[in-house]
């Protein structure tokens, strides 16, 4: 699914990864982790195909790719419900099923609701919401529990692997604990290489 | 919103009260007439046949100029936007042409072109690089974040153009509009009163200024004021609604 061969990259001409070699399989779950600064994000940017290496090769064979950034990003002039049908076919027709996976998040009540009307950890489910109803087979989440406190976490994470089963999915965290429930290898970024845990 | 308006139409009054006061101080209609004298002339204005021909004329003329600006400003915005070498050669020739004076133009438009079609093409030529300035500036200043998000959910380029580029960038070109308008009102009839075409309300002001008419001059200008405010209410009204349709109003999601 994921290939990456001695990669280096940089993000705004500092090197970040260098010689990074990497194969995740398909339906495979790895977390990532690593201080703040050492290039977790830059490594998800470079599988999502935003950003290219300056050596080495990645190859991805996802058709579609899930992807919860650190911020939530969803469109202020858009309510909660609509925000996640933008990914879906941005008509009535799928409405309903945008509903359906705010509901699975645990906001039914915040369908018509905007963003600016929403709590920080609601508007980073509503973001969750949108990437699960776009069902990539692909899912990279980066510190997508960062905002949200205990016992949603705990919820989440269970609903993100009932969610992903057979699926394959780059988990970035700080929390050793959420990358031992959600993965199957947790991955370290020292010294601009990636080791295994 | 009523405390508003009302603190509104006190200030109106002052200003009216304050004209009148200098009107009655200067004692010479011809330097300054009082606000009744030129609001009756206006009313015999109003009756005449002619006026709403003349007032027709000069909103044609004008209104033609500027729709044709806003129309061309957001098309060069867009490309501009997007093809880097454009901007840098339209840059130097709209900056130019936005600190030239109107006068200028006027006069060599009236020479290379002729006079019936001046106003239109001065106010459009006024309206030109404010309508460009103000779009390029909404486009570049779309949230960077969004767009990487929308393309990595490839989103339509229909669906795109439509959530995420029309509602950023509507802010931008309802300010341009509503200073556009201002601005085209002011050019154009400067040009009509330069050029005198027949039928303008430019040729009755200055008509009235070489008869030394002084509240014929008064009450044309209030007319141009007064139809300059209400197109501007009317336009930014029909497309505040439009950007409400498109969900802009965040802060009325609550509750």
């Amino acid at each position: 699914m994921i290939e990456l061969c001695k990669v280096t990259a940089a993000y705004q001409e500092q090197s970040i990864l260098e010689n990074c070699s990497l194969q995740v399989s398909s339906g495979e779950h790895i977390a990532l982790m690593g201080a703040s600064g050492v290039g977790k994000t830059t490594f998800l940017k470079l599988i999502a195909g935003i950003l290219p290496p300056i050596s080495g090769t990645v190859h991805v064979s996802a058709e579609r790719i899930s992807y919860l950034f650190q911020e939530p990003r969803l469109l202020p002039w858009l309510t909660a419900a609509e925000n996640v049908n933008l990914v879906l076919s941005d008509s009535e027709k799928t409405i309903d099923e945008a509903h359906h996976w705010l509901e699975v998040v645990g906001l039914a009540g915040a369908m018509g609701k905007y963003p600016d009307a929403l709590s920080g950890g609601m508007r980073q489910r509503v973001s969750l919401a949108r990437a699960l109803a776009y069902g990539g087979d692909l899912f990279l989440m980066d510190e997508p529990m960062a905002a949200l406190d205990d016992t949603l976490i705990s919820q989440l994470l269970s609903l993100l692997h009932q969610y992903t089963q057979g699926k394959t999915m780059i988990f970035v965290t700080h929390s050793l604990e959420q990358a031992k429930i959600i993965s199957d290898k947790i991955y370290l970024i020292k010294n601009k290489t990636l080791e295994l845990l | 919103m009523n405390r508003r308006w009302l603190k509104q139409v006190l200030a109106m009054l002052f200003w009216l009260g304050l004209w009148w006061g200098m009107a009655v101080a200067v004692q010479r209609p011809i330097l300054l007439p009082s606000p009744a004298a030129v609001f009756l002339r206006l009313t015999d204005f109003i009756g005449q046949p002619d006026f709403w021909v003349i007032v027709s004329s000069s909103i044609w003329h004008i209104m033609l100029g500027i729709l044709c600006a806003v129309i061309l400003g957001s098309i060069l915005a867009v490309l501009t936007a997007q093809f880097p070498l454009l901007d840098l050669m339209l840059s130097p020739l709209l900056t130019t042409v936005k600190s030239t004076p109107v006068a200028s133009f006027i006069l060599l438009v009236l020479v290379w072109i002729g006079r019936d079609s001046v106003p239109s093409i001065i106010s459009g030529l006024m309206v030109l690089p404010v309508v460009w300035s103000n779009i390029s500036t909404g486009i570049r200043n779309v949230d960077a974040q969004l767009i990487e998000m929308a393309a990595l959910y490839r989103l339509r380029p229909y669906v795109m153009l439509r959530r995420l580029y029309f509602p950023s960038v509507m802010p931008y070109f309802l300010s341009a509009l509503k200073i556009s308008i201002g601005i085209g009102w002011k050019a154009g009839i400067a040009a009509e009163v330069l050029t005198v075409p027949a039928n303008t309300i430019g040729k009755m002001i200055y008509e009235s200024k070489l008869y030394l008419e002084t509240t014929d001059l008064f009450a044309w200008t209030l007319v141009v004021v007064c139809i300059s405010l209400f197109i501007e209410k009317i336009i930014i009204a029909a497309l505040g609604r439009l950007d409400i349709q498109h969900g802009r109003k965040v802060a009325a999601s609550d509750d």
